[in-house]
């Protein structure tokens, strides 16, 4: 597993490497006015969500929510409170809170979390274990959830 | 949900929430189970794994929805949903894999079978749990 850059500043910045086509796409803690806010967003409240919409290499530890868009590619471990991957991820993903998997992801690696949500169409591949018990109950939005999961067919 | 083929009631094999059944299982229709199943293989076309079920036993099957506890491997062709209420001790080899918040895995996930294609109208359906639990 490469690790060549190690983020765990709540200030750091990543920003998109080469690609011209992503228009400006720093980390805020506000979620923009893109389509794909991250539901995290708005289930954290207060805390901070760490969004990455460019490729990016080096494991990421943060102690609030990591929000990887459709655009974004990490190739690195990710640590955090609550991960939520449009995109795609190489590497171990482990969440304390919670880990939601949208029908766009695409992750190689093991994914570790208490909770743990995969939309239908995410690509897995490796180890999930959600050892450790529940963690605190959500306080997503239910009807956010199940529009994450829409078309899935689960009642 | 369109109600299929695969749904209607003379298609499906129901292990009741008070049965016990050793060995293995194998149907090529669907097949409900709501109480324990303890063996080495089972095969069908759906599988629905009610909430108080309890399955060990390696599952080979097109479609398979959980909602109890599951102990071994799943083999599923086409999509595997777990609810909320689920628990999955094993891997679990499905091109298709939703995963409801909530629910306990403790295995790999592997994409593995070839990929058919994900006939979505083919995704099990909830009626015959339903109409079960109208029966009982």
């Amino acid at each position: 597993m490469k690790c060549r850059r190690k983020n765990t500043s709540r200030g750091s910045r990543l920003r998109g490497s080469g690609s011209g086509a992503t228009p400006q796409t720093p980390v805020s803690s506000a979620p923009g006015p893109q389509q794909h806010t991250p539901l995290c967003a708005d289930a954290t409240g207060s805390v901070s969500v760490l969004r990455i919409d460019a490729h990016t290499e080096g494991s990421i530890q943060y102690s609030g929510a990591v929000a990887v868009g459709p655009n974004g590619y990490v190739i690195g471990d990710i640590y955090a409170a609550e991960i939520f991957v449009e995109g795609s991820i190489s590497g171990n993903v482990c969440a304390t809170r919670t880990l939601r998997v949208a029908g766009s992801a695409k992750i190689v690696g093991d994914m570790q979390s208490p909770r743990v949500a995969v939309a239908r169409g995410a690509q897995l591949r490796g180890n999930i274990a959600t050892q450790g018990g529940l963690g605190p109950p959500s306080n997503l939005d239910d009807s956010a959830v199940n529009a994450l999961l829409s078309g899935d067919g689960v009642a | 949900m369109s109600q299929s083929e695969a749904a209607t009631p003379e298609r499906v094999s129901l292990l009741g929430p008070k049965s016990v059944l050793s060995g293995d299982y194998a149907t090529t229709g669907d097949l409900v189970i709501l109480g324990q199943l303890d063996g080495g293989r089972v095969q069908a076309a759906y599988v629905t794994i009610g909430p108080e079920a309890h399955v060990s036993a390696e599952i080979h099957t097109g479609s398979i929805r959980i909602e109890g506890v599951v102990v071994g491997d799943i083999y599923a062709e086409v999509a595997a949903i777990l609810h909320a209420t689920a628990t999955v001790e094993g891997s679990i080899h499905s091109p298709q894999l939703t995963i409801q918040e909530g629910a306990t895995i403790n295995g790999a996930i592997n994409p593995g079978l070839a990929n058919t294609g994900a006939d979505l109208k083919h995704l099990p359906q909830l009626a015959p749990l339903r109409a079960a639990r109208r029966a009982r």
